[in-house]
């Protein structure tokens, strides 16, 4: 089916749904520029923000952290997964400036960190995957000793020993890869946690050692940055140009697996460093770090903050809240009156070291008394699944920001309800926000780096993401993307809860053995005796004395014997391990399931975001268009591989039912009798009625 | 007045246009140039065909597991015929004390016997019947060929967009010296190969053709 499908489309046809991006995208672009300037263009607020992708290279694989140069908001840096990177033209373009994965020129000790890696594997190689390795090489055994015996299944089963090892073991990181998406460590531990990992090994993985948890530039100091990752505390006193390996995260050594956040004061001397087995403070610039004095114990240290007060320093701890007044070196509990567990993020306000902020799962919370009481900010248009990160602008101190899982919401000074600054995200993960001196905001997200626009822009922008919503309105909607892919995969028909009832059913079914016999015989007797004058003479008249002749014959018809046997397993009746297997596979295909939909949704907000920047207008080179154009043509590929082509299918089904504002315009063209204009825009990449290009 | 307002538009909207489009249209002669080799659906559909990955099995089992048992779990026939013919001929003298011979007395049996048997017997798991264990060997494979196939068509993808990229940057950029052009352009066979061995060489049959 996919195979006719391919074969009936044309060339052009593939390209279509990227394609329409350069043309109709552009077209819209200029088109909705027209409408705005010559409408009324005060459609949004003037204080109502618009993000807009502006993700290049590895940016566009997410951006996990943002940070602004306080003395110059062009130097930007962006970290994601394994990279960090740097702007000197205020995000227009990047450089990888720090790489946690594949290059060993930035980084100093890569060795040691290959040593965590093998570490790291054979732990995992001494429990999880040797339990998983066990449950395949069981399975294994059991189908082949009904195929071939127990005898020969158990030498082949010896001999698949080192290829089932190795499944069990990627079985076990592609387990892995789907907690990615989650940002907060705490969060994926957890989740590993309830997937079935052992505490040890959740804590290892969500770790991630190329993870880059946090970017943070001194005030004091803008040329110095310091990046929070799964392999350590990374430094840069040259705008991030090079970097020093300041706190290593090793498995072996009291510093823990990874640093999670850093407060830095006094000019870089005093470091404070956040890790997964609690917290670690330099007073020396980083030389060497040992661990505070106080109630802190070594559980994660979510947060640290440092204070425009050299000496006090913030910690959040899964186990509390914390302040320390002497630079860090005794850190006290702050009795607090809700529960710290479900707290995400700590801020404090730039000027003023006892504002202190927390968010929890759906509340903001403020003290003002340097965390010795909370009271809760309005909570008000807060309608968030669950709250993450806080921001307090520097050039805006009375406003706060927080990152709901999709969404970001703000709070003015004197405003009684948050607002929701969502306009122009596509459903892509917040992670971080940032903001530079004039008040610039910029947002890491699961799809890359976003820039917050206001006013005229924002609202070309809005008019835009309108026109896009015609576009978009005739792509299938996520959901269904996913249910066709279940169903391409065959992954929607397994319901593992029929079958538990129909197996238990089944134990009380009988075997039944009928048998059936047809049996016709026919036997003939003829007998006859003589007695005889003169034995040895023929039986005539003369000689025979006496004669008796009698014939039987029997069994003419044919008899019809039946049996019917029925029996029962009386074991199976109360115990049955296919119950057992049914409960494993239930939990495998869920899996399976939810791999494929996170996939499909995560690559459906991509292409998305990548649709929205190309439509925003910014102007490409040849190669870059061309570029640009194959990365949406792939992402439509892939959308379409693992949905069986629905994708395109359904695009191409409700195209045809819409009316786009093209067909608008060239009817007003018939009208006055101009030249073709937008057939010229319209022949760049949309199809006519029989999916040729025109 | 509609009308003016209507020409000052597109006039307008050509003004704003006209570069874009010819910069679109640029990248997309770029693009046609490669309109003559398999489409990523066609290579994605054959490397799957190709990987014994076709979702179209699954269904072909689950049917199977379904009706599989309706009919019997043994069925067994035996047919038996036997014929049997016996003819017993007796001869008895009888004698007197002298030994002369006073009578006879012969008996003469003939048997003739045909038996012929036919034997059914049909066996039912009917426990089977209400849920065949085979039901859940095909889920599971079906979760694993489904990641599988998920690999495959990622993978040939990836290589064909890659492979794509490889012949625009040679195409856009050509290379100024021998060594880098024979750089990319056996980094373009190399990711033909890829497909090739992705696809049984019909990638490159393709191609060719």
């Amino acid at each position: 089916m996919l195979m006719a499908t391919a074969n009936g489309r044309r060339p052009e046809e593939k390209r279509a749904l990227s394609c329409r991006w350069s043309t109709t995208s552009l077209g819209l672009l200029a088109f909705s520029l027209l409408c705005v300037l010559c409408s009324n263009p005060t459609a949004l607020q003037a204080a109502d923000l618009v993000w807009l992708d502006v993700s290049t290279g590895a940016l566009t694989s997410g951006v996990t952290a943002v940070a602004i140069a306080p003395d110059d908001p062009a130097v930007m840096y962006a970290a994601g997964r394994s990279y960090v990177a740097r702007s000197d033209d205020g995000g227009a373009t990047w450089q990888p400036t720090l790489l946690l994965a594949g290059s060993a020129a930035a980084l100093e000790d890569d060795d040691a960190l290959d040593e965590v890696d093998a570490q790291d594997v054979s732990r995992f190689d001494d429990s999880e995957t040797l339990f998983r390795f066990e449950e395949m090489r069981d399975q294994l055994y059991e189908e082949l000793a009904d195929e071939y015996g127990e005898e020969l299944a158990e030498e082949m089963v010896l001999g698949m020993d080192d290829q089932l090892r190795e499944e069990a073991y990627w079985s076990l990181l592609d387990d892995v890869g789907e907690y990615e998406g989650e940002f907060d460590y705490v969060s994926r531990k957890q989740r590993l946690q309830e997937a079935g990992f052992a505490d040890e090994e959740a804590e290892l993985l969500a770790a991630d050692p190329v993870a880059v948890w946090e970017l943070v530039v001194l005030p004091e100091a803008p040329a110095h940055v310091y990046a929070a990752t799964g392999r350590g505390l990374y430094r840069s006193i040259d705008y991030g140009k090079r970097w020093q390996l300041i706190l290593r995260a090793s498995a072996d050594t009291e510093h823990g697996r990874g640093v999670l956040s850093v407060g830095v004061s006094q000019q870089g001397k005093r470091i404070v460093a956040g890790t997964v087995r609690g917290l670690m403070y330099s007073d020396d610039g980083g030389r060497s770090f040992s661990q505070p004095l106080g109630e802190l114990g070594s559980r994660p240290v979510r947060k640290v903050h440092a204070t425009i007060d050299e000496n006090r320093f913030y910690a959040l701890s899964l186990d509390g809240l914390f302040v320390s007044e002497d630079g860090a070196a005794t850190f006290s509990e702050l009795r607090t009156s809700f529960d710290v567990e479900n707290v995400r993020d700590l801020a404090v306000l730039p000027d003023d070291a006892d504002g202190v902020l927390v968010s929890s799962a759906r509340l903001v919370l403020q003290s003002l008394d340097g965390g010795q009481s909370f009271e809760a900010l309005p909570s008000a248009g807060l309608d968030a699944s669950g709250l993450g990160r806080l921001h307090i602008p520097v050039s805006d101190t009375g406003s706060v920001y927080v990152l709901g899982d999709t969404d970001v919401f703000s709070l003015g000074p004197q405003e009684k309800s948050w607002q929701r600054q969502s306009n122009g995200l596509l459903g892509q993960q917040c992670f971080s926000l940032s903001s530079d001196s004039d008040g610039q905001l910029w947002l890491g997200s699961s799809t890359g780096l976003l820039q917050a626009v206001q006013g005229e822009k924002a609202a070309v922008q809005m008019e835009l993401l309108k026109q896009l919503q015609q576009i978009w309105a005739a792509e299938p909607e996520p959901g269904k993307v996913v249910r066709a892919a279940l169903a391409f995969h065959r992954l929607d028909s397994i319901d593992t809860e029929a079958w538990v009832s129909r197996e238990f059913w089944s134990r009380w079914a009988p075997r039944v053995d009928v048998r059936l016999s047809i049996r016709q015989e026919r036997r003939e007797h003829e007998g006859s005796s003589h007695l005889l004058f003169t034995p040895g003479e023929p039986a005539t008249v003369d000689n025979l004395l006496t004669q008796n002749r009698d014939i039987q014959l029997y069994g003419r018809d044919p008899n019809l014997i039946w049996n019917v046997m029925a029996w029962w397993d009386f074991g199976e009746l109360l115990s049955d391990s296919t119950e057992l297997l049914i409960n494993s596979l239930r939990i495998q295909v869920y899996k399976a399931q939810k791999r494929l939909a996170f996939k499909v949704i995560k690559l459906y907000i991509k292409r998305r975001a990548l649709q929205a920047q190309l439509a925003s207008g910014k102007k490409h080179k040849l190669k870059a268009q061309v570029t640009n154009l194959l990365k949406l043509e792939e992402m439509t590929a892939m959308l379409d591989a693992y949905s069986g082509n629905y994708f395109t299918t359904a695009y191409h089904a409700a195209s045809s039912h819409l009316r786009s504002p093209q067909a608008d315009l060239r009817e007003e063209r018939e009208i006055v009798g101009l030249p073709p204009i937008f057939l010229v825009n319209q022949s760049l990449g949309m199809l006519d009625e029989g999916g040729n290009r025109q | 007045m509609r009308r003016h307002r209507i020409i000052s538009t597109l006039f307008a909207c050509a003004v704003l246009f006209a570069p874009a489009a010819l910069f679109a249209q640029s990248a997309q002669e770029v693009l046609s140039k490669y309109d003559k080799e398999p489409t990523v659906t066609e290579v994605q559909a054959v490397a799957m065909a190709y990987a014994g990955l076709e979702p179209e099995r699954i269904d072909g089992w689950y049917s199977s597991a379904a009706v599989a048992n309706i009919v019997p779990k043994r069925l067994e026939y035996r047919f038996r015929f036997r014929d049997e013919d016996k003819e017993l001929d007796r001869l008895d003298d009888d004698l007197n004390n002298l030994g002369a011979v006073l009578g006879g007395d012969r008996r003469r049996d003939v048997n003739n016997n045909q038996q012929m048997e036919h034997n059914v017997r049909v066996e039912w798991d009917l426990s089977e019947l209400v849920f065949n264990p085979d039901t859940l060997r095909t889920a599971r494979e079906a979760a694993r060929m489904a990641k599988q196939r998920e690999d495959v068509l990622t993978t040939v993808t990836k290589l064909y967009y890659e492979r794509r990229r490889a012949q625009i940057d040679m195409q856009l950029n050509p290379p100024s010296d021998v060594a880098d052009a024979l750089r990319a352009e056996l980094r373009i066979q190399e990711l033909t190969a890829d497909l090739d061995a992705l696809t049984g060489f019909w990638f490159s049959a393709q191609v060719g053709n």
